[in-house]
């Protein structure tokens, strides 16, 4: 029998109150802030000058090298500098500030053709002008997945609807309301992967969402109810769970025969090969304690300060804001922050102070680990000067720190411990001998 | 019977333990590996520090690497003068290193962020958005310098930020791997002068630093820089080491800094 | 509008068990019990509880203020006084038990550096050292209730070959240690702490398996005489052991598949103990051995990680 989920994993409280909420928009800001690194990879090169006039979905910045991405504008008007500015990630990075002229003039669309008449290379190429990143987190370029290397043949198109991260509903809403759209677009993914089968994974706390994907799957395009439970949306997990296959560690999707597509990417696959918009906004989950939380359509490169002005201003019990979900999200203190095309909500929380205690050892970093790791080695062996051989198979989901009844940030060790094992004059020595990942890399 | 167990018993044990110092002694003899006499004088005279300066694991190592001939005896930044006069006695042509000394390049004063908690080094701490300082390229003030110095020559002081001890700096670099907002700088010693900062924003700096270099220029103008031995380069004094004669060219040009960027080392 | 805000890494959101929750689940599981020993022991259970829970926080308040460090109630020295009271033979002087606690604290857990650091569990640490201090007082016992002096089942077992009623162990109304004489009780607070996922259940299962397995072997084929395996399971402070003195996660290897050898082993060597000792109970000290064993279990090799094994073949295939 296969399995229906993956070994390990967390309960954490689900929070989804805004999936009641239906998909709103939010009116445009005066000025968006679009970072020319908004996707990973290496940051894009800027088209447009100081004192261009842009239109609504008129390029302003060409992917630089393989993994980069197309950046649009989201708005008309006139870029008003090229300039540093706030990042989510706590830097400053150069960033194109363009002022809204609220003309929504739209820039000329490319004629669209009918998709079943596209070739694969012609679909990815759309895919890549419209600047399509993976919506899920890691704003991976969606055209790099869609044109695997020759060789490496994916028989499998997995759509990520999983949602795992407590409070987001953006995804759910998005089903709730585009089913049709989304299968389509799973259609063209998949078409330009040449894959035979799509299979869409969804946790089984979403019955409504899942019920408007049931009622569209066929033969070919099959839905798998999966246990909810953190990081059931993790790739390499959704992959064991649809499937039964392990990704190799440090391996892709690819090495498996699988690529794996957040729905929001699928949607916006849709949205540009068939009614030919780039993507320039994206469904974000405003909540927590918003005085108005929903599932809203945001500009990308709108201020976090824009967005919560829009929603009712900032709310006194407030002291921690997020860019994601409460597992894996960033924690911002700017409110000149841009949302990005990988941002998927925003929360407003109120944190408390974890108490630190000291390690127990209990092992429930490593029961509750889906990737079979060892957390408590990275914390262990950090402090004894050294770095966690494996820690390279660790994707950050947060499910020990969470779980650690010392309040260890067991995520910050890992995280070092990776640092160091990536870095080529490796400083501290791998806690072990047998290490086949630090030779590797990655 | 007990008597006789009271002599038997040391006789026995005597003459086995004498048997095996023979045993010991024979081999040692046999087995003993011929090691150049020069290896141990060389590393006698190397000041044991193993900091890795050098490029070799250990002193002994790089003392190994010089009798062979396959290092030359300038590689070792810490040894001091008397060492490599002794090691120019052994070999005759040896050259001593440029002495040089690591700065801080950041005279602290950031206004913080967010108060930080988490793992307790600057590692750990440039992992959160890029550390919790207003100013993306000062100290963090956690020690992992001062963990790593194999002198004691770096101590976080009273200002939150990493203070050298010029006279215990050897210049062997290890700070400067530990450090992972890359804030140190080997300077030559004999420079004396050097920057306090790092920050490439110009004006922006005093909206976050009271410390900061906002790129006046006054270094670098005419009148107290006539050599050019300091030039403004992506809103930071360069000091033009080739230009460079004398020290007391950048105590003119840095003494009229108007936050006081410029420091002396500090013999 | 200035407003700051916290930064931390991912993840923002915790569950609620932390330290003091573990330890307050603990003394929750044990409360059963506690309950029925002050039934069987009445004063004397109350006074011993309170001794040795008031000396292990003096301890350990003492000795964290010598090493100037700030004292953090996170209710471990409760749970170490309470498991040390639990082990002690209800006639036992208060002075003795004091003397064993603090003896258990100081040398057992903060000569080691505090909690996470202690190779032994310290309430048996301190049960070993009045076993080496006062053997006698720590090997007579009283009956419950009338408090006439008399054998425990082990020690009857052991010393003339008479075996209790299975009933009267089960239920726990005999002579034994104050808090280990009800195996239903101990069982049901070792079932609490395994649905809250509070012990790890690898170390209980083989202990009480390795238990049952030695004494099955040696009842079937060795004789009666060695007792049955329901008499060696229920009798004694083996549930006691079982469920919270060898599941301490401090003292195990921080390995699962040791974990399994640690609840074997002390099986084994309470199995040993019982039959070819000098004493009749050797759960104290088969404990004790296998936390002396447990850094060398932490070296077994830990199960591969998700897509491990993949990697290396796909290694080879290149």
């Amino acid at each position: 029998m296969r399995p229906a989920t993956f070994a390990g994993g967390v309960h954490p409280a689900q929070h989804k109150d805004s999936s009641a909420f239906s998909i709103e928009r939010l009116p445009a800001a005066e000025k968006v802030y679009l970072h020319l690194s908004n996707s990973c990879g290496a940051p894009s090169k800027a088209v447009v000058k100081k004192g261009d006039a842009v239109l609504k979905g008129s390029i302003i910045a060409e992917p630089d090298g393989r993994i980069s991405a197309f950046i649009h504008s989201p708005v008309s008007g006139v870029v008003e500098d090229i300039k540093k500015w706030p990042h989510c990630s706590g830097k400053k990075l150069e960033a194109v500030i363009i002022q809204n002229d609220f003309k929504d003039e739209p820039a000329p669309a490319g004629n669209i053709k009918d998709p079943s008449l596209l070739a694969p290379s012609q679909i990815s190429e759309i895919v890549r002008n419209s600047g399509i990143v993976g919506l899920g987190g890691a704003a991976f370029p969606a055209d790099v997945k869609l044109s695997p290397p020759p060789g490496k043949k994916v028989t499998t198109l997995i759509v990520n609807a999983c949602e795992c991260e407590p409070f987001l509903t953006a995804d759910e809403s998005l089903i709730r309301e585009k089913a049709a759209d989304i299968i389509e677009g799973a259609k063209i993914a998949a078409r330009a992967l040449s894959a035979k089968q799509i299979i869409i994974g969804i946790e089984d706390n979403k019955p409504d969402a899942a019920q408007e994907l049931l009622n569209r799957s066929s033969e070919r395009i099959k839905v798998k109810l999966l246990k909810t439970k953190y990081p059931q949306g993790g790739e390499k997990q959704l992959i064991y769970a649809v499937s039964g296959k392990k990704v190799p560690m440090c391996g892709l999707p690819l090495d498996v025969g699988v690529a794996v597509m957040n729905v929001g990417t699928v949607f916006a696959v849709y949205e540009a090969v068939v009614k030919g918009k780039p993507l320039y906004e994206r469904v974000v989950t405003l909540g927590a304690y918003f005085r108005k939380p929903g599932n809203v359509i945001i500009p990308a490169g709108t201020r976090l300060e824009d967005i919560i002005n829009f929603r009712g201003g900032l709310p006194d019990n407030v002291n921690k804001i997020i860019f994601g979900g409460p597992m894996m999200g960033q924690a911002v203190c700017d409110m000149d922050v841009p949302v990005s095309k990988a941002t998927s909500g925003i929360l407003l929380l109120w944190g408390e102070e974890r108490k630190e205690y000291e390690c127990l050892r209990c092992l429930r970093c490593a029961s509750v680990c889906p990737m079979g790791l060892m957390p408590r080695e990275s914390f262990a062996l950090y402090k004894a000067g050294k770095a966690y051989d494996k820690a390279m198979n660790c994707m950050e989901c947060g499910a020990c720190a969470y779980v650690c009844p010392s309040g260890i940030p067991l995520i910050q060790y890992l995280k070092l411990s990776k640092k160091n094992l990536s870095m080529s004059n490796v400083r501290l020595p791998a806690g072990r001998d047998l290490t086949p990942l630090s030779k590797n890399g990655s | 019977m007990i008597i006789e167990g009271i002599f038997t018993a040391p006789v026995l044990l005597g003459a086995a333990g004498f048997a095996f110092a023979l045993f010991l002694a024979v081999s040692d003899m046999l087995l003993e590996v011929k090691e150049d006499p020069k290896v141990a004088l060389v590393e006698k005279a190397l000041p044991g520090l193993n900091c890795g300066a050098c490029g070799f694991s250990s002193c002994a190592a790089y003392a190994k690497a010089v009798v062979e001939g396959a290092a030359p005896i300038g590689k070792c930044t810490s040894a001091d003068e008397e060492s490599i006069k002794f090691l120019k006695t052994i070999f005759s042509s040896a050259s001593s290193p440029e002495k040089k000394v690591a700065v801080i390049r950041c005279a602290g004063g950031s206004a913080v962020k967010f108060p930080y908690k988490g793992v307790p080094t600057c590692e750990a701490a440039a992992l959160v958005t890029e550390g919790f300082l207003e100013c993306s390229w000062g100290c963090l003030g956690l020690g992992d310098c001062e963990k790593a110095c194999p002198q004691g020559a770096i101590k976080v002081g009273s200002k939150g930020i990493a203070e050298v001890d010029h006279s215990k700096c050897t210049g062997c670099g290890l700070c400067i791997e530990a450090c992972p907002r890359g804030v140190i700088e080997l300077i030559p010693a004999a420079r004396r002068y050097y920057v306090a900062c790092l920050s490439t924003d110009k004006a922006e700096v005093r909206n976050y630093c009271k410390n900061g270099c906002f790129a006046c220029g006054i270094c670098a103008a005419k009148k107290f820089n006539p050599d050019g031995v300091v030039e403004i380069k992506d809103n930071l004094p360069v000091v033009i080491e080739d230009k460079l004669k004398d020290p007391a060219q950048l105590l003119t040009a840095g003494s009229k800094c108007p936050v006081k960027a410029w420091k002396e080392i500090n013999f | 509008m200035k407003r700051e805000f916290k930064i931390s890494l991912s993840p923002h959101d915790f569950s609620a068990t932390d330290v003091p929750a573990v330890m307050r689940n603990v003394v929750i599981a044990l409360a059963p019990a506690m309950a029925y020993s002050f039934y069987l022991w009445g004063k004397r259970a109350a006074f011993l509880y309170s001794v040795c829970v008031f000396f292990a926080y003096a301890s350990e308040y003492a000795f964290i203020k010598i090493r100037k460090k700030t004292f953090v109630n996170d209710g471990s020295a409760l749970v170490s006084g309470l498991l040390f009271a639990m082990t002690l033979p209800p006639s036992l002087p208060l002075s003795y038990a004091a003397y064993g606690i603090i003896f258990g604290m100081v040398f057992g857990k903060h000569f080691y550096g505090g909690l996470g650091q202690n190779i032994f569990n310290p309430a048996l640490l301190g049960r070993a050292f009045l076993m080496a201090a006062f053997p006698a007082a720590m090997t007579s016992w009283i009956s419950p209730l009338d408090a006439l002096t008399t054998a425990t089942p082990l020690s009857a077992w052991k010393f003339s070959g008479e075996i209790w009623e299975t009933g009267k162990i089960l239920m726990g109304n005999c002579p034994g240690s104050v808090g280990e004489t009800s195996a239903v009780l101990l069982l049901l607070g070792g079932a609490y702490l395994l649905i809250r996922k509070i012990i790890d259940y690898r170390v209980p299962l083989f202990y009480l398996a390795a238990v049952g397995f030695i004494s099955s072997l040696f009842y079937f084929f060795a004789g009666e005489s060695y007792g049955s395996p329901v008499f060696h399971l229920f009798s004694g402070g083996l549930m006691l052991g079982a469920f919270f003195m060898a599941t301490d996660p401090v003292t195990l290897p921080a390995n699962f598949r040791g974990r399994v050898i640690f609840g074997a082993g002390c099986g084994f060597f309470t199995m040993l103990l019982r039959y070819f000792s000098g004493f009749p109970e050797g759960v104290m000290f088969s404990v004790l051995i296998m936390n002396a064993l447990a850094p060398l279990l932490e070296k077994i090799p830990a199960k591969e990680s998700f897509g491990e094994n993949n990697s290396v073949k796909r290694e080879r295939n290149r």
